[in-house]
């Protein structure tokens, strides 16, 4: 390729859309071509432009407290981790926080197609971090659990059932207590369904939210499913817990308007809304519900209601279990 | 590094230099992108609760690279966006990976993407934005429409060349010529906005 070629290609690289080969052609060109960078430069910044035209949504207001209680969480693991890991001196990142906060900066800043051209050429496609993503120390240091790559983090759930050397990692990185045997306890609980809650994971931080409801002594559970038939609703709660872990299968979308409402059923009593949750086109759901903290029910059922959900069940459930503890 | 500016606000760049000096930094670059981060997520999964968690790995991600950051190289919008767009494709990519369904109709409506790149003139306008979203709606209506149908399943979709000539019943080579043209003409739109020289 001559060289207006390859600045042709500059939209293609700033897309993600060349081609491996092409890719790591190109980014050999760009360490040695300065008009290319330059296009690079501009191209992404007309990206970052282009995001613009979306439709503005803001956030969830409570989202930038969970941002911040993450960061948290990992300079403390981090912090934590560095007093006992091996390997730790290339992992002193932005954490601001432990021994390490105020040392130096060790990394160094990635000339244009340094590491950028490494990830890129080594991850496949549907794996690969943008060709705009600016830095990569993440290629570059190593790093604890929770710092793994983004492309590896739903694999979490499975190594978690798959070793309790694993569980207990897990187990250290969100801070719980547990016994390594009331993990392997805890494991054996839900092996099989959550298996298919992994196929639903699919970054590290949310599996640590789901992993710090499901792996808790006293796990309380409810299948729900029709008859011999799709779909089926999973429910975990812990035994003094204020969360609700749930998973469907097979569950298509409500209608336009309709959502669906999970309620918590005790004898005598009336129907208790649990929260309203949406699958998938596929299907699915995972969600995290909130409940009152140690509140148990002996049934739980699905209703199809008006968006908003509704005070009390307005249809019949179609999805009808009953909670159980399950035996240790 | 680091130019003083006329806002008193601290810049992007001297945010993200102050990274490793605890979460403030984090705080305010959050208020100034999360939003954008949050959107351009959501118009991409097309759900909340994925695109809030796109949101919660940008940020991370940009809290842990923050050291490897070279303002030379672009800037932070930038940086955000293009971070938040590929997280946002890899959750897709990642569901694809793992269920049947292999379309997010939910993420789409009757006429596809096109109307995520219609930029509303009721959005919010708190936002530091560099340009107006009315110009930027402007420029992109100038693009023939086969221009920015291209340039929307590979911006928001993540499609290959090959995936879009099959989406789009086109070439593959014009499918390439689509792209590059209307992405090219942005940026020739944008760049003397920007202060850049253009090209």
């Amino acid at each position: 390729m001559n060289d207006h070629t390859f600045l042709r290609l500059v939209p293609d690289y700033v897309l993600d859309l060349l081609e491996p080969g092409e890719l790591k052609d190109f980014e050999a060109h760009l360490a040695t071509c300065d008009e290319c960078r330059s296009e690079v430069e501009q191209f992404r910044e007309t990206m970052g432009v282009l995001a613009d035209a979306v439709p503005v949504l803001a956030p969830p207001p409570g989202l930038k407290d969970k941002l911040l209680a993450r960061v948290r969480e990992e300079a403390a693991a981090k912090a934590k981790d560095s007093g006992t890991a091996e390997g730790t001196a290339g992992a002193n990142g932005p954490a601001g926080v432990g021994p390490e906060s105020s040392s130096p900066k060790d990394v160094t800043k990635p000339t244009v197609a340094g590491p950028q051209a490494t990830s890129a050429q080594a991850a496949p496609r549907d794996a690969k971090a943008s060709a705009g993503e600016q830095p990569k120390p993440e290629d570059s240091k190593v790093r604890p659990i929770q710092s793994a790559p983004s492309h590896n983090r739903f694999a979490i759930l499975p190594w978690l059932v798959a070793g309790t050397g694993i569980a207990a990692s897990i187990a250290f990185s969100i801070g719980l207590t547990n016994t390594r045997s009331e993990l392997f306890d805890a494991e054996t609980r839900f092996q099989s369904a959550s298996q298919r809650v992994a196929a639903l994971v699919t970054d590290s931080a949310r599996a640590d939210s789901i992993l710090q409801a499901l792996v808790q002594p006293g796990l309380r559970t409810a299948f729900l499913s029709q008859s011999g038939a799709d779909p089926e609703l999973h429910l975990f709660s812990g035994a003094n817990d204020s969360r609700i872990v749930l998973t469907a299968f097979n569950l298509p979308p409500a209608g336009p308007g309709r959502t669906y409402q999970l309620w918590g059923i005790n004898t005598g009593s009336d129907p208790v809304s649990l929260g309203t949750f949406s699958t998938l086109a596929d299907g699915t759901a995972l969600s995290l519900i909130s409940v009152q903290q140690g509140a148990t029910f002996e049934v739980s059922a699905v209703t199809d209601e008006p968006a908003g959900g509704s005070p009390q069940p307005t249809t019949q459930p179609f999805l009808v279990g009953t909670w159980s503890a399950d035996a240790p | 590094m680091t130019e003083p500016t006329p806002d008193t606000r601290p810049s992007d760049n001297l945010l993200v230099e102050q990274m490793a000096d605890g979460d403030r930094a984090l705080a305010e670059l959050y208020e100034r992108y999360g939003a954008l981060a949050y959107s351009l997520a959501r118009a991409i999964v097309g759900n909340d609760a994925d695109a809030e968690e796109v949101v919660l790995d940008t940020f991370l991600k940009v809290w842990r690279d923050a050291d490897g950051f070279d303002p030379d190289r672009g800037s932070v919008k930038a940086w955000v966006a293009t971070i938040a767009r590929s997280r946002a494709l890899d959750r897709v990519r990642s569901r694809k990976r793992h269920t049947s369904a292999l379309r997010r109709s939910a993420a789409t409506t009757d006429t596809g993407l096109a109307v995520s790149l219609s930029t509303q003139p009721d959005a919010e306008k708190n936002l530091d934005r560099t340009l107006a979203r009315e110009q930027l709606g402007t420029w992109l209506g100038h693009l023939p429409k086969e221009q920015k149908e291209a340039l929307e399943l590979a911006y928001f979709r993540g499609y290959s060349h090959s995936e879009i000539a099959a989406e789009l019943g086109a070439p593959l080579g014009t499918v390439k010529t689509r792209i590059r043209t209307a992405l090219g003409s942005l940026r020739d739109r944008v760049q003397p906005q920007l202060g850049g020289g253009g090209s």
